[in-house]
């Protein structure tokens, strides 16, 4: 027996075809693939994040503004070319109104831009809610899990390396919710004073795309290859920090002098322990995001008149799975990789940092603080806005289901990076043979440490003469592997480079029997090696 | 279901809500309730339903502030000053206001520095309702556990032509509110314990532009060098007993969350320490994470010393808690009727009750507070990059070279942990900073001379052994080129015993974060004696400069200085058979200039001294009696809540013999007590300002003899 169709089923009959007929039209226009990840998020969005109870209570500090709407629309209208315009705003703190200036931010990221959550800088006065910081920069995460910035900058800052203020803060724009943002520092001359290290600015360089002028996107500059192409960022005088670096730049032009004139030059304008411990951060954090072009600042130490770097925008995990030992980010990292003994340091801060986060569990602990401090905030949050598709376009809403599961992405990937390069440094696939002279073959990628005590620690390896390192244990030499370039790129500026390790076959002859108190490690982990 | 239902319903509900506020125990309506209910909601019922009629009230004194029309407190929003009009008892004047930046609803007022309110500068306003007598426990065990806090109390504020309601008023913590706790000149600093954060890798100080790159130097020593702890090659960077203080104080208010807000810590740049001060909680934000940061707080907490004066505190205050409690129930019976307004007070008596319980209860008092103030602390933030270029070790100690020539080119050796200087001479040519708690002997005969610019720390006793007839030398290498200071910092138990020495020539010296104002110093000994000393000719601000402890100065001449001869500052002791005198014509000083101290003169002699012959400032006590003041600028002066008792003595051809006056606004006024004295030939014999006076008395009371000392 068939029923009538009543007119409000065949509306809903028409409904349900208007919606497949987009979707269709969605699908040729975008593609089958990017018009379902539309699709599939913006409903999710409405149907899931619908369901968050009101009002909560946010555990992560709340940004309240407030700029005129006819300054907002106009500058929203002109994005992102707008980002240069600064308007007045007010930050409201515990009912106190506290003087800003609000600009939009980020032309070359469209995730910045487009969408409903939009990033934007602040400018404050002294004694703000965020004092000693005074420009900070709150952006619309990039990554769905929201969190991925804040801790490689965690990351990065417990392994010793400079690297801005970085906190998840919820934000209203004139009583209305703008959702879960990052708010970071901008790094200036106040870095150090910011720190409370000093009371005066310091000199700081911004390694980064060429500031928009016109209505287009200029293009990138290889970083080290000119000093002009780092723009200074401080109102401290630069005489002396320009002289630096141009001469840093030159250190790391690639010429005919040796090897360890080259690094005695670095050594001499850069804090080098500083800068190993941030070329391990960018090891352990698996980022290609600083690169020749962009994401890179150098701020002249005070204390010993030498560049330091800060970690910026590193994006945790932002690198294809498997990536080799010695990933070339810039000029820097490659020299570092070059001198063994840099290369070495830097692989030891690494392990230390990995173990620490991954096999002591530290950085599951901190992310499940975070989380948890951030839950309320990211369940209220109904303007969840990123990229659903690999084109940059591709800004729409996503859902809490997007952020979910992106955190356990996160996790998982950061544990099987972090796993498969403790692998590779604590192998140990290394044969010795001992005779008059000692020979050691190592497949694997780390260095072998040899030490003993007594004698001379004189001794020859492959032939060359060496003098071994005395310390309170004894005498002790490391035997490196030779790097290999595997794109056959080989060049300080040359980008995405790929180092590898020949395997290593050393002879080493004590000139005498071999010192019956010799033990071999690896320099890395120091586990000796059996 | 009908309207009967409904009606039954309804009557069961109230019928119960009705015996539930009329029967039970308030101190059950004041716990914890189930299901989200709060204090607020059981207010409401309480004022709705309660038929106890125990309400009370009470009056608070009334702050008044007026403003020019349009021109409300109510309606600034942001953060300038902006100015009214503020009365309250006894005071009118025109003041500044500004939102509190760190708490909703609240309120700084600035006085004028000419006109403090009741010695107060600035003072803070919050709104208050009865859970704000926590405020007022809190002070009261900050003080007991020896903590510098500022006094809390209630007050009525009227404003914008209407009453705004109860406020908490606490003075907020400034430069002057440090003079007046005996710490002029600190340098004011807060230290956030948040691992993450750069800004918490140290201490923000406010306004001091030398203390933040001496403290970030040392506290990145320390904590490279000594593991953990808070400690460097000069010693701890924090006052250990009020450290341990602010640590038992954070967790009795904060529990678990002990380091989730800022503390407040002052550098007292006499001792070269950091002294924590505790302060009303101003946001009730906090972060919840486990790793704290590593800091000069948090640090006592790795310290063996620290944790035993914790637990040690902490077992005291448990004896004393009954005391605390009585304390506490007159501080309910003075504030709760005023902070209830008209509801219930027993209510109100049984929450604060509860946080009697809380604060000091017995449950509280069987738990250790070690275990709940332990925690993982890291110096994350990349601490690592900013302790690049700093030195391993101060640079005092380029001293362990200088003391290592004296030692193997002169007569100078150690014996255990003392190092003696026998005759002879000794030239020291650079800095020489002793190590901590090394005690130094100067015996008979023994002549140091100091190199320009140069200055001696004793970081432990010292003892200078001359007489009369055998000195002991102190002097400049080059008479015109003076050294800086020889000085003493001590450690609760240190003793100085100084002798027949005879010391010239030196000026005044900042040494690893440490001002001595004396050409001779000694900061923190618990007794410092001098004896037929004979002190003379310095460049700088003080020829002798004691602070702390006790002091007796017995038969020594102290002449010729630049500015102040001897400088008294929160000392008890006395001065005896002692001859000031400045014959210098640049010479502008004070003969014995006493500050926040208890000090008895007795038969000395004051003389050619262009400014004072005695000051007595800082709410000091003085008694002088049998002494002489002639050809002085003023002969006795008594200044900013100071009194001063004079008796048989002789003042001859002064400027002015007595004067009483207030100089720093923040104290009040001074008193000068006359006694039987001789007066001849001076061209004024007293003078006092109105909020001081000079009186005269018939005879030294018995009271006044027992304050001193005397029999």
């Amino acid at each position: 027996m068939s029923k009538r169709k009543t007119p409000i089923v065949l509306l809903r009959i028409a409904g349900i075809a208007i919606v497949l007929f987009s979707l269709l039209g969605f699908a040729i226009a975008l593609g089958p693939s990017r018009a379902a990840r539309i699709a599939g998020a913006a409903a999710a969005n409405v149907l899931i994040d619908g369901f968050a109870e009101r009002p909560v209570h946010h555990r992560i500090p709340v940004l309240e503004l407030r700029v005129a709407p006819q300054d907002l629309d106009s500058l929203q209208a002109d994005l992102p070319w707008s980002g240069g315009e600064a308007v007045k705003a007010l930050l409201l703190e515990h009912g106190v109104e506290h003087k800003a200036r609000f600009r939009y931010r980020g032309a070359y990221t469209p995730s910045h831009f487009l969408g409903g959550k939009k990033s934007f800088r602040l400018s404050l006065k002294r004694g703000n809610p965020w004092s000693p910081y005074r420009r900070v920069n709150v952006v619309n995460p990039k990554a769905h899990n929201l969190v991925n910035n804040h801790m490689a900058a965690w990351v990065a800052g417990s392994m010793g390396v400079p690297v801005p203020m970085d906190e998840m803060v919820f934000v209203r724009i004139n009583d209305e919710d703008i959702g879960v943002m990052e708010l970071f520092e901008q790094v200036d001359g106040d870095f150090e004073r910011n720190r409370h290290l000093g009371v005066t600015e310091v000199p700081v360089y911004k390694g980064d795309y060429p500031a928009i002028t016109r209505r287009e996107l200029p293009k990138g500059r290889t970083l080290w290859a000119d000093a002009a192409h780092w723009e200074y960022a401080s109102d401290s005088d630069s005489s002396e920090a320009h002289g630096k670096l141009m001469r840093l730049v030159s250190a790391l032009r690639k010429d005919t002098a040796s090897l360890s004139a080259h690094r005695d030059s670095i050594a001499a304008l850069v804090d080098v322990d500083t800068w190993l411990r941030y070329e391990a951060a960018l090891l352990v954090i698996n980022s290609t995001h600083i690169d020749q072009y962009h994401n890179q600042w150098l701020v002249l130490n005070p204390r010993t008149g030498r560049f330091y770097p800060v970690l910026w925008d590193a994006l945790l995990m932002f690198a294809p799975p498997g990536e080799p030992l010695y990933y070339v980010n810039d000029a820097m990292t490659w020299w570092t990789l070059r001198i063994p003994e840099w290369r070495l340091k830097r692989d030891r801060y690494a392990y230390e940092a990995m173990v620490r986060l991954q096999r002591e569990g530290e950085f599951e602990q901190r992310l499940d603080e975070v989380t948890a401090r951030m839950r309320p905030s990211v369940l209220a949050d109904r303007n969840k806005f990123g990229n659903v598709s690999m084109e940059p376009a591709d800004v729409h809403r996503v859902s809490v289901l997007h952020v979910i599961g992106s955190i356990a992405g996160l996790r998982a990937s950061c544990a099987a990076h972090w796993e498969r390069t403790l692998a590779r440094m604590e192998r140990d696939s290394v044969s010795v043979e001992r005779d008059t002279v000692l020979r050691v073959r190592a497949h694997s990628e780390a260095p072998i440490r040899l030490r003993w005590q007594g004698g001379t620690g004189l001794l020859r390896v492959d032939g060359s003469e060496v003098r071994a390192e005395e310390d309170g244990q004894g005498w002790s030499i490391v035997l490196h592997h030779r790097l290999r370039s595997l794109s056959g790129k080989d060049h300080p500026l040359a980008d995405k480079q790929r180092l590898t390790t020949d395997p290593l076959d050393a002879l080493v002859s004590f000139g005498g029997p071999i010192p019956p108190s010799l033990v071999i490690s690896n320099a890395i982990t120091d586990d000796p090696i059996q | 279901m009908g309207l009967r239902s409904w009606l039954i319903a309804a009557t069961v509900v109230l019928a119960m809500l009705l015996a539930l506020f009329h029967f039970v125990d308030p101190e059950r309506l004041a716990g914890d309730w189930p299901l989200g209910i709060g204090d607020q909601e059981v207010d409401a019922y309480a004022d709705l339903l309660e038929w106890r009629g125990d309400t009370s009230s009470g009056s608070a004194e009334r702050y008044l502030i007026s403003s020019a029309v349009g021109a409300c407190i109510e309606d600034e929003r942001g953060t300038r000053w902006s100015r009214h009009w503020f009365e309250a008892e006894g005071f009118g004047d025109s003041v500044k206001v500004r939102r509190l930046r760190t708490r909703e609803g609240g309120y700084v007022i600035r006085f004028g520095r000419e006109e403090p309110f009741r010695s107060q500068r600035h003072i803070v306003l919050t709104p208050a309702d009865p859970s704000s007598l926590r405020a007022k426990y809190i002070e009261i065990l900050a003080q007991e556990l020896g903590l510098i806090v500022p006094e809390v109390s209630f007050i009525r504020l009227i404003a914008c032509g209407r009453d705004l309601g109860l406020y908490l008023k606490e003075e907020r913590i400034d430069a002057d509110f440090l003079e007046k706790r005996g710490l002029p000149g600190a340098a004011l600093a807060t230290q956030g314990h948040d691992a993450g954060r750069p800004d918490h890798l140290f201490p923000a100080f406010e306004e001091d532009s030398l203390a933040p790159r001496l403290i970030s130097a040392r506290l990145s020593r320390a904590f490279r060098a000594r593991g953990s702890r808070g400690e460097d090659d000069e010693g701890a960077i924090m006052d250990a007993e009020k450290l341990a203080a602010a640590l038992i104080m954070a967790w009795v208010e904060h529990g678990d969350d002990a380091f989730t807000h800022e503390h407040l810590l002052a550098y007292d740049w006499s001792m070269g320490r950091m002294v924590p001060l505790h302060r009303g909680m101003r946001t009730d934000e906090s972060l919840q994470c486990t790793t704290r940061m590593l800091d000069p707080l948090t640090a006592g907490l790795n310290d063996e010393a620290v944790r035993a004066m914790i637990a040690e505190r902490w077992l005291r205050l448990g004896e004393e808690a009954w005391r605390l409690r009585e304390r506490f129930s007159v501080m309910d019976r003075a504030w709760l009727p005023l902070l209830a307004e008209g509801r219930s007070t027993a209510l109100s008596r049984a929450r604060a009750a509860r946080m009697h319980e809380d604060l000091i209860g017995d449950a509280r008092l069987k738990m250790d507070p070690l275990a709940g103030l332990d925690v993982a602390l890291k110096r994350y933030a990349g601490a690592e990059a900013f302790s690049v270029g700093i030195p391993s070790v101060s640079s005092s100690s380029d001293s362990a070279s200088v003391l290592a020539g004296l030692l193997s080119r002169t007569k100078a050796h150690r014996v255990d942990d003392t190092i003696f200087f026998p005759r002879g001479r000794y030239a020291i040519d650079g800095d020489l900073v002793f190590p901590h708690r090394l005690a130094v002997v100067l015996e008979q005969g023994a002549r140091i001379e100091l190199a320009a610019n140069v200055s001696v720390v004793v970081n432990g006793g010292l003892r200078v052994l001359g007489t009369s007839r055998n000195p002991v030398f102190i002097r400049a290498k080059d008479d015109s080129a003076p050294f800086g200071s020889f000085a003493v910092l001590g450690e609760g138990e240190t003793t100085v015993s100084i002798t027949g020495l005879q010391m010239s020539g030196g000026r005044e010296a900042r040494i690893d974060g440490v001002y001595f104002s004396g050409m001779l110093a000694v900061h923190g000994a618990m007794s410092t004696t001098l004896s037929d000393c004979i002190i003379r000719g310095s460049f700088g601000e003080d020829l002798l400069n004691i602070k702390g402890g006790r002091a007796e100065l017995r038969g020594c001449t102290f002449e010729d200085g630049h500015a102040d001869l001897v400088d008294l500052d929160r000392c008890t002791g006395s001065v005896s058979s002692c001859v000031f005198r400045n014959g210098r014509d640049d010479a502008n000083g004070d003969g014995l200039d006493v500050s926040g101290s208890r000090i008895l003169v007795q038969d000395c002699a004051f003389s050619a001294l262009r400014d004072k012959g005695i000051s007595v400032g800082e709410a000091s006590q003085l008694l002088v009696m049998g002494s002489r003041f002639q050809a002085n600028g003023s002969a006795l002066v008594a200044k900013d809540l100071s009194i001063a008792y004079a008796s048989d003595n002789a003042f001859i051809g002064n400027r002015t013999v007595f004067a009483a006056y207030r100089k720093k606004p923040i104290y009040g006024g001074a008193r000068v007590v006359r006694y039987r004295n001789l007066l001849d030939a001076n061209a004024q014999e007293q003078q006092a300002d109105e909020l001081s006076a000079i009186v005269e008395a018939s005879g030294l009371d018995e009271k006044v003899r027992r304050m001193f000392g005397l029999q």
